[in-house]
């Protein structure tokens, strides 16, 4: 089931309502069985699936908990992760290994052959694997012990807002609150309302409408002179940022009415001055999944600067290769990872400058790194947005031609200004729901006006868009 | 399980040391969640949310009057509603009329199109005022083809079909109308303006409508606008904020349009949008079996015989759609393969069976519009400036080869019509 769907739109009240009314225990076994429903409507076979990690994950995890012996307990972490990754592995990225392994081998000039299978990627398995993961691994670290009750571990794992597309949440901060829901404040519920606007603003009113327009350019990059190619870029950062950090805030604020904060996924990330600052600010929750359970384990920062810099980029072809059974993601991951390393190499912390005092020239200075920035983010998207390195490398070629530069037009500046309508109040004040600032006389309007909008994109859309981010 | 921190969204970095900062929070007892949704419902948040809608209705209405002329077909497909109210009133036997005495103007796709309506004496109802004068030689039934929807009345082919052959043509076309309340407007109205000819359009739409005009005749309702509009808008809440909400109709107006599934045209000549139904498909495989083609012939049935009563001779003029003219180039955007003339072709034998002369207008309207003549309107299904000479054209010609035109005017030569204004014109 999508968010942007006018099935989601009557499923929400439902469960907000049936989960309003019984008490915890009751609700929480209800919000269960909805979030199976949830992922069932996309495709009932898959839930076996997601019921699997679950019952795996929960009971390796007591398992390592239950015992003291170090060989035992990293035996079974082992298990667990193998059981995780070959699951991911076989859904993801078995024709993607076969493939080429077999171009390998004919490379090699040796024949040989494998079975293609016609292999459904279950949506969202890539997230919720990664969480499960996270539970195994923090249990077997002793940073968290293990949920004693498996429906309450099924909803950590299953919980509807957050399951197909993330926030990856860390079992240290979802399943506490799972248990023990805060109370719902009125200041809580507006920032809710806010969020779920605000997200629902972001993919309906912005990514959706240049959805087609991006489809059209990428799909034939060949035909399009440079004015158009550049246009096709600048649309596609605009589209996927509203569409997946979009779906983050549509989750926050669902998940926001049950009580529960998720993690911010998102951070204005177009407006970060360097690309270690961009991977800070964007998809929050797998930058730092990646930085607990692969960076830091590889060595991370512990084993001189050239260590360092091969771990960074190590782990960002992991991060390319989470989000595709894809060449064009492996190399857009390393060249990422290049990017962090060159800077890590060079010294840049964004962390140290975010605190600075600045005077007008140093403002400067920070504005054009981030021009710069954006436009390294989003020239590397081109090989995310491709569907091979081929075509890719055909959109970059003909961007290189600088024909008719002055087709790009004002699209992508309209799209770009709506967003940082939303993006540049909440980085100054330093907070999403910064338009509860504004004085209700001229906020409710806004927000009803938006509301509106949003009904009329979602039940009278040609079709629905799904999430470019379900597709990992 | 261990009572962990809460830990707020934490500050991500891909280096070590960087770890969420973990906050307590205060434990939550276990009170259902209605008794915050209860108390956060406060008589101001709701005063709150009235006063959004009014802002919101306000402020949609002030933005629709002064959109610049560029904008026009969104004032169109939200205000429309207001103008056909405007324009028509319930009517128990024919379900809907035009008013009498009705002067409007509006945007329609970039052009000013001027409306008036007159009774012609008949009453307490309307025509479409195309500038010509009883007595009439023809009286034109049919829908908003036939009222010359989107377009001034200089611009009409029936009041060009009345400069191109002398005839004095009288339109009954109301917009929306079915073959049956084409029937029924003859049979209390257009037998009195004393035609020789009668004219009738029927496109594949009438299929459709004929169905929803027997509906109305089932319900026992007097008023088919409020009848239908309640049948839509499943109620009359929702039929009366389709009334009065501005915001209402922006809604309907989306709806109606991603219901149409529009593809747009364009080429060095060209510039169409097509729209696919789902009523037109369907009449396109299957229409002959429809119960609306059963209505229809009825109603076609029916005018026969009031015209042989009458002395008059009823045509049928075969309409075809943007679509079915275009269909060259529309059928591109459609999956299925459909035989856009069948429509036509069964009515043509029915009316053939019946011995009712039959005037079909696709050959001559395809033969224009492979020539990249735009015949229709960009967005509307109506035809253009260019379409309605054609059409004009068509119609004159068909109505030469059937030896119509001779007979007519040496029945009501112009002189004799002058005469006759003195005696023998339609009286109330």
């Amino acid at each position: 089931m999508l968010f942007n769907s006018p099935r989601f739109l009557l499923f929400l009240p439902i469960v907000l309502i049936a989960a309003a009314l019984p008490p915890l225990r009751l609700r929480n076994r209800f919000l269960l069985v909805a979030s199976y429903y949830f992922y069932g409507c996309w495709d009932w076979r898959f839930l076996g699936l997601l019921f699997l990690t679950t019952v795996v994950d929960y009971n390796v995890a007591k398992a390592i908990a239950a015992t003291d012996d170090e060989t035992r307990r990293r035996r079974l972490l082992v298990f667990v992760i193998t059981v995780n990754l070959t699951v991911l592995g076989f859904f993801k990225y078995y024709n993607f290994f076969v493939d080429s392994g077999l171009s390998v081998l004919h490379a090699l000039g040796l024949q040989a052959g494998a079975p293609a299978l016609k292999i459904i990627l279950p949506v969202g398995i890539s997230f919720y694997t990664f969480q499960s993961m996270a539970y195994s691994i923090d249990v077997y670290r002793r940073q968290f012990r293990p949920v004693q009750n498996f429906l309450d571990y099924a909803l950590f794992v299953a919980y509807f807002p957050q399951l197909v597309a993330g926030p990856i949440s860390r079992p240290a901060h979802l399943a506490p609150q799972l248990l023990a829901p805060a109370r719902l404040t009125p200041e809580r519920i507006n920032t809710a309302i806010t969020l779920v606007l605000i997200g629902f603003a972001k993919k309906v009113l912005i990514a959706d409408l240049v959805a087609s327009e991006v489809a059209r350019i990428f799909d034939d990059p060949a035909h399009m002179s440079s004015g158009i190619l550049l246009r096709g870029v600048y649309l596609f950062a605009f589209q996927v940022y509203g569409d997946f950090s979009g779906y983050s805030d549509i989750a926050r604020g669902v998940s926001e009415l049950f009580g529960v904060r998720l993690m911010v996924n998102f951070n204005q990330p177009y407006l970060s001055t360097s690309i270690t600052e961009f991977w800070r600010r964007w998809h929050m929750s797998l930058s730092n999944w990646l930085r607990d359970y692969v960076y830091i384990p590889l060595g991370s920062n512990r084993h001189g600067k050239l260590r360092m810099c091969g771990n960074l980029f190590l782990t960002m072809l992991i991060c390319g290769l989470w989000h595709g059974a894809n060449w064009t993601f492996v190399v857009w991951g390393g060249l990422n990872g290049a990017f962090l390393a060159i800077e890590a190499a060079l010294g840049v912390d964004p962390a140290r400058a975010a605190n600075k005092r600045r005077n007008a020239a140093q403002w400067a200075v920070r504005l054009i790194a981030m021009v710069v920035t954006f436009h390294l983010v989003t020239f590397l998207n081109i090989l995310f947005r491709s569907p091979d390195l081929a075509t890719a490398l055909q959109y970059i070629e003909g961007l290189m031609q600088l024909t008719h530069l002055s087709a790009v037009g004002f699209l992508p500046f309209l799209v770009g200004a709506a967003l940082l309508l939303i993006d540049v109040p909440q980085y100054v004040w330093r907070d999403h729901a910064v338009f509860l600032r504004v004085s209700w006389w001229i906020r409710s309007p806004v927000y009803l006006g938006l509301f509106l909008g949003i009904l009329t994109r979602i039940f009278y859309a040609a079709q629905e868009m799904p999430f470019i981010y379900f597709q990992f | 399980m261990q009572e962990l921190p809460r830990v707020e969204a934490p500050a991500p970095a891909l280096q070590e040391g960087r770890r969420p900062v973990a906050r307590a929070a205060a434990p939550a007892p276990d009170v259902p969640l209605w008794r915050d949704y209860v108390a956060y419902l406060t008589a101001r948040r709701l005063l709150t949310v009235v006063y959004a809608i009014v802002v919101i209705e306000l402020g949609a209405w002030i933005v629709l009057s002064v959109l610049p002329a560029g904008l026009g077909d969104l004032q169109n497909a939200v205000m429309g509603q207001t103008r056909s109210s405007q324009l028509m009133q319930g009517d128990a036997f024919l379900g809907y009329h035009l008013r009498s005495g009705v002067e409007m103007a509006y945007k329609s796709e970039g052009r000013q199109v001027r409306v008036h309506t007159t009774s012609y004496g008949l009453g307490d109802i309307g025509f479409r005022d195309i500038g010509m004068n009883p007595p009439f030689d023809v009286v034109a039934l049919g829908d908003s083809f036939t009222y010359c929807d989107d377009i001034s009345p200089e611009g009409c082919w029936l009041r060009l079909l009345g400069e191109k052959t002398g005839l004095s043509v009288a339109d009954l076309g109301v917009p929306g109308y079915s073959t049956l309340g084409e029937a029924r407007m003859l049979e209390r109205y257009g037998v009195r303006l004393h035609p020789r000819i009668v004219l009738v359009t029927v496109l594949a739409n009438d299929f459709r409508d004929n169905e929803q005009f027997d509906q109305w005749l089932r319900s026992g309702s007097d008023d088919f606008p409020k009848w239908l509009g309640q049948t839509r808008r499943k109620g009359a809440v929702g039929d009366t904020l389709a009334r009065h909400s501005i915001v209402m109709r922006i809604f309907l107006a989306a709806r109606r349009a991603n219901s149409r599934q529009m593809v747009k045209y364009k080429d060095d000549t060209l510039d169409l949008a097509f729209s696919f139904d789902a009523w037109w498909i369907r009449v396109t495989q299957r229409g002959e079996q429809s119960l609306g083609f059963r209505l229809l012939q009825q109603g076609l049935l029916a005018m026969q015989a009031q015209t042989e009563q009458v002395g008059a001779q009823l045509v049928v003029l075969l309409l075809p759609s943007k679509e079915e003219v275009y269909w060259h180039i529309a059928r591109q955007y459609v999956n299925q393969a459909l035989d856009v003339d069948h429509p036509r072709t069964v009515v043509r034998e029915f009316c053939e069976a019946k011995g009712i002369r039959v005037c079909d207008l696709t050959g001559r309207l395809r033969t224009e519009a492979l020539a990249g003549q735009q015949l229709y309107l960009r967005v509307s299904g109506h035809w253009s400036e260019a379409g309605h000479s054609v059409a004009a054209d068509g119609v004159a010609a068909c109505l030469r080869e059937q030896g119509l035109l001779t007979a007519a005017t040496a029945y009501r030569t112009r002189a004799d019509q002058h005469e006759d204004r003195n005696d023998s014109g339609p009286r109330d």
